[in-house]
């Protein structure tokens, strides 16, 4: 018999983990509701971003939640770069063009992780890396979960002030709503691709940094990554952000329990079940809008 | 045509036993991406989980001589009617539920991750450890101490598949999954039963990997979850084949999978890196071309080809 606290203990952990997983769907999701694009390349640009944030703590001791400030400009510019050289060609393409394209530059972006670190997993131990909060009675949580999980909802609520209140956030939904119709309004829609696409890659920056503070990294994490986000995303309707926190949260406590109740090395499984399930049976979601 | 046929039938004799497991391999994923060519290639349907196929199919044949003695001749015709079986059910709920393009992928990719945890926590089938034929010599097992049978076996199904792929292209069936590719809505409008179309080449296409599945399980003589379903030598192989060669046509995927092996081998030999990383260096140089191709050149080298073509022949005019 499994004890209350440990499923209580699971959930909890369920949560900090989703908090997360919302963080690096928002992006993807953003990205598709603007312009259509499925990119498989996504996990990858996460798992390059805890490379990075290794990198800095091995040789310069700088704290992973601190690398952040290096790896969002950076993150910033590789968008740009990406979006430049690969994305703007597959715009118009169909689903599958893209998804081929995309599932290049993931091949391109693991092998190039796999010939510099090679494939053994690596992490990071910092002084904080295993102490505990005391939370509520037995339940603890864990310190880096914690911090992990603070960033990611105030970095959350910047994108939504970024989407309602600033100009380039309403040129952003302006474009998802009718490209067309933003275009006639004088909207540059292709800098707002670009953009939008940008942001997208500095907010797996930021997952990156802060998923390396308590994680393991090997070069194919970033395939496990990305199937998590398609469920995340899925689950929660194309291009739906609000769904899209709903949804990580979601995936996070059901991924917590299945390891509790079925096993760990299931629990991906798991979560491909309910990729499948929903795709099959409702395929536009909890929050989606209509499929086309 | 003739010749190259000649050369590959009696090239083996004077290979080196190196040369010759290349040949075998390079074959192997050229089959691969001929399967794989009838449900993308012909069709349009972006299926990424033939790993399914090739590893129930696999697993089927081996246990079969493990446990009963099947000869793996039958034990793989069965596996891949299997195959063909599990491919029913599943593309009759993929395809009534309209799923397209990107959906259908994820679906398919993720039963082939389902089966794949299945199968690492199924003791029956010595889970994630993976299970070890012995090495003998009994040609009635599909079991050779030679290489030279394998390769020509890998080269008759090769051979095989051309004509497959040739008759399936001539058939009435063939027409209609390019017009289902092209247009569906059009196709259905004209009359065509386009759930059948899919669900037939969907099922072909499942039958003709499973194959391969045993012909692997008997040449490498050892199967496991993390190889039969691996995406890597299972999808993405034949994937770059089939889009490098040329989607939908006869000749593509052998192109694109030969060039792919000859790439591979080439990066092989670049001095000062050793050992996993050149294959990761092999693997990026993969990556990169398939971008490329995908944005690029929608037809592969085979379109290439017919531009110069007629490039040339606009000029003689």
């Amino acid at each position: 018999m499994i004890s209350s606290t440990v499923i209580f203990q699971s959930i909890i952990y369920g949560l900090l983990n989703g908090s997360i997983y919302a963080l690096m769907s928002i992006g993807f999701t953003m990205v598709f509701g603007v312009m259509g694009i499925v990119n498989f390349a996504y996990g990858q640009l996460t798992v390059v971003s805890m490379y990075i944030t290794l990198f800095l703590y091995t040789y310069a001791k700088i704290d992973p939640f601190v690398s952040m400030v290096c790896t969002i400009p950076l993150f910033f510019v590789i968008g740009m770069a990406m979006y430049q050289s690969v994305i703007q060609w597959v715009l118009k393409t169909p689903h599958h063009t893209q998804m081929i394209a995309t599932l290049g530059l993931m091949i391109f972006l693991e092998s190039l992780m796999l010939f510099i670190f090679k494939g053994t997993p690596r992490g990071i131990t910092t002084s904080y890396t295993t102490s505990m909060l005391p939370f509520w009675g037995d339940l603890k949580l864990n310190y880096p979960r914690f911090v992990a999980t603070s960033i990611s909802i105030v970095v959350i609520i910047g994108v939504f002030l970024l989407l309602k209140k600033t100009l380039l956030g309403k040129k952003i939904e302006a474009t998802a709503d009718n490209e067309e119709g933003a275009m006639l309004s004088g909207i540059e829609t292709r800098t707002v691709f670009r953009v939008a696409f940008s942001i997208a890659c500095v907010l797996e920056a930021i997952t990156g940094s802060s998923i390396m503070a308590f994680s393991m990294v090997d070069p194919y994490t970033g395939f496990t990554l990305v199937i998590k986000a398609f469920t995340v995303v899925v689950l929660a309707g194309l291009g739906s952000i609000p769904g899209a926190i709903v949804s990580g949260l979601v995936i996070g406590v059901i991924e917590a329990l299945s390891s509790v109740f079925v096993s760990a090395s299931l629990g991906t499984g798991v979560l491909f079940l309910i990729l499948a399930c929903v795709l099959i049976f409702k395929p536009s979601g909890m929050f989606g809008k209509r499929l086309e | 045509m003739a010749v190259s046929a000649f050369v590959l039938i009696v090239l083996p004799f004077s290979a080196s036993s190196y040369l010759l497991t290349l040949m075998i391999t390079s074959l192997h994923v050229v089959y691969l991406a001929q399967s794989w060519n009838l449900i993308f290639g012909c069709c349009g349907q972006l299926a990424l989980g033939h790993g399914l196929f090739y590893g129930i199919t696999g697993y089927f044949s081996t246990k079969l001589l493990q446990e009963v003695g099947v000869t793996p001749y039958l034990g793989g015709l069965l596996g891949a009617l299997v195959a063909a079986l599990i491919a029913l059910p599943l593309g009759a709920l993929l395809f009534r539920s309209k799923l397209k393009g990107l959906y259908l992928g994820l679906v398919t990719l993720a039963t082939m991750e389902i089966l794949k945890a299945i199968f690492n926590n199924w003791t029956y089938v010595a889970s994630s450890a993976g299970i070890y034929l012995p090495f003998k010599d009994a040609p009635r097992q599909f079991m050779f101490m030679n290489r030279l049978p394998y390769y020509y076996i890998a080269l008759l199904m090769v051979g095989v598949m051309i004509l497959v792929t040739k008759l399936i292209k001539m058939s009435k069936l063939g027409y209609r999954a390019i017009a289902v590719r092209e247009n569906e809505e059009a196709a259905e409008a004209s009359g065509i039963n386009c759930f059948g179309v899919k669900l037939t080449m969907f099922a072909l296409s499942a039958f003709f990997t499973g194959l391969a599945g045993t012909f692997y399980a008997q040449f490498m003589l050892y199967i496991a979850p993390e190889i039969m379903f691996g995406f890597g030598n299972t999808v993405l192989l034949p994937m770059l084949g089939v889009i490098v060669g040329g989607r939908g046509t006869v000749f593509g995927p052998i192109v694109g999978g030969l060039a792919f092996s000859i790439l591979g081998e080439i990066l092989r030999r670049i001095p000062f890196i050793h050992g996993p990383q050149v294959s990761a260096a092999t693997m990026m140089v993969y990556g990169i071309v398939l971008t490329i191709i995908s944005i690029r050149y929608y037809g592969g080298l085979m379109g290439l080809m017919v531009h110069w073509k007629k490039d040339s022949s606009q000029t003689k005019e």
